[in-house]
């Protein structure tokens, strides 16, 4: 069916076409704006250093207005976090910067576009909460475009899209971080919750915690020296307050029953105790038998605002001593 | 009722979901390589035509609404940047970069028996638009259909091309042999 010249035709073709060598394939690039002038560019570069270098001693720092300097980090009017391989081995924000940047300064209501590399985030969360950076690396922190916004900006329609593009994680709002870093609670507590009927925790072993074991632990909190007060949250207590903060959230209240909320010992420190102290308290609340687990609202405070800052998700720095 | 229809077709189209062309790209991105490879005969060259396509195409993706064109699309626009670059090569004296030799050369350092290269050398000397339509046949197999929407030619006219271009390569084979 197939004539000679078909037959070779196709062969040669197909083992031309395998002479590809695909491991040296460079991967594509998506469009920039500025695709072909590598060169230019540099030569530019170079102008701009060398008018730079004879200009700037005769304007006395006056040339330092001509690029806007990054805002603080809590003064970004939005705040991009770009995806982390580290939290998802699909995420491609590496290859994707250059065209996010773009798209970024090509949005209404954007002036200013600054971007934050991995190890700049990283050494600034380090200076900020050297405890949690202990916990992380580089590559746990992700990339981030800082956005200064004009005046007239819908910060909310401009989030949402922003949030579409391809390898941004997440988007945070100049008043998400000023929400993050006022502190909820000037004083904040310890809170020891205790084991019930129902909780998950293996070292409860499914057994709530005896009245002798609460006594017990009461007693060890009170004992305290740094300790200024121990009340105790029964189940009645905990789940007015859980409906309460949750209140726009109709069907996880409704799903939740008095008898699901845990009771707890909520501790309240004398103001400037060190946090090695509360860590240490917390330490040994968790071995006492009839606890479920102790959290430090102190650390949720601090988790919140780095996770505001930096884009480390929570449950990577719940602990934060 | 023709313009009804029409209205109706044009919603049905707009409301599909965009294509991801650069999503297509980077799935066939050896394929179309090697398609390039085959049209300006070194790997260097395909795939810079391949990314200048993916650039090119990147940009104005949202135009492409139809998901059963998509890879004719994206192959015609390599298609579009390999006769680009021939036609570069001819003006021979604006050339100062000089580029690998092709594959069915004997300098190449692909190694090819003697009869293939001297199939692809006869193809490399048919016009360009029925080198397209062998390789679009004979290398992707493609319908006369597909390669009509490929080369943004008719069917009846791809399959006369393909013709014409096959009789041609036989009548240069034969001399030879």
């Amino acid at each position: 069916m197939n004539s000679p010249v078909e037959d070779q035709l196709r062969r040669a073709l197909a083992e031309a076409a395998e002479t590809v060598r695909v491991e040296t394939i460079v991967p594509l690039r998506p469009a920039q704006r500025r695709r072909q002038v590598p060169v230019r560019a540099l030569v530019a570069a170079v102008v701009t250093v060398a008018l730079a270098v004879i200009v700037l001693p005769r304007l006395h720092g006056g040339g330092e207005t001509a690029v806007a300097a990054a805002p603080p980090r809590d003064k970004a009017d939005l705040t991009v976090f770009l995806c982390r391989k580290t939290a998802g081995p699909a995420c491609d924000a590496d290859e994707r910067v250059d065209a996010i940047q773009t798209a970024l300064r090509e949005m209404p209501g954007v002036s200013e576009v600054h971007f934050e590399d991995r190890r700049t985030a990283y050494d600034a969360l380090r200076a900020e909460y050297p405890s949690l950076a202990a916990r992380l690396t580089p590559e746990d922190v992700p990339q981030a475009f800082r956005l200064v916004t004009r005046p007239d900006a819908d910060l909310a329609g401009l989030a949402r899209k922003v949030r579409e593009m391809p390898g941004v994680a997440e988007t945070v709002t100049s008043a998400d971080i000023t929400a993050a870093l006022a502190p909820h609670n000037a004083t904040p507590e310890l809170a020891v919750f205790l084991c019930g009927n129902a909780s998950a925790q293996e070292r409860c072993g499914g057994r709530a915690a005896t009245k002798a074991q609460k006594e017990k632990i009461s007693q060890a909190l009170k004992a305290h020296p740094e300790v200024t007060s121990v009340t105790f949250e029964d189940q009645e207590t905990a789940y007015e307050n859980f409906r309460e903060t949750n209140k726009r959230n109709e069907a996880l209240v409704a799903a939740t029953r008095v008898s699901d909320m845990p009771e707890s010992f909520r501790v309240l420190f004398r103001p400037g105790v060190d946090p090695a102290t509360r860590h240490g308290l917390a330490t040994s609340m968790r071995r006492m038998s009839g606890v479920a687990h102790v959290v430090d609202q102190r650390c949720l405070v601090i988790s919140s605002a780095a996770h505001r800052l930096f884009g480390v998700p929570v449950q990577e720095i719940e602990a934060c001593e | 009722m023709k313009r009804l229809c029409d209205v109706k077709a044009q919603q049905q189209l707009l409301a599909r979901p965009p294509v991801d062309v650069a999503a297509i790209f980077a799935d066939h991105q050896i394929g179309l390589v090697r398609l390039a490879l085959l049209m300006v005969g070194d790997q260097a060259t395909a795939e810079d035509v391949v990314q200048d396509a993916f650039a090119r195409t990147h940009a104005g993706r949202a135009r492409l609404r139809d998901p059963g064109k998509a890879l004719a699309y994206v192959r015609s626009a390599v298609l579009n940047g390999c006769r680009s670059v021939l036609r570069r090569r001819a003006t021979v004296f604006r050339r100062t970069v000089p580029y690998e030799p092709p594959v069915w050369s004997a300098e190449s350092a692909a190694l090819l028996s003697e009869e293939r290269r001297a199939v692809l050398a006869a193809l490399q000397d048919l016009p360009p638009r029925q080198r397209e339509a062998l390789v679009l046949r004979y290398y992707l197999d493609l319908t006369d259909q597909e390669i009509a929407d490929t080369m943004g030619i008719g069917a009846s006219t791809a399959r006369s091309t393909i013709a014409r271009g096959l009789a041609a390569l036989g009548r240069v084979l034969g001399e030879e042999s």
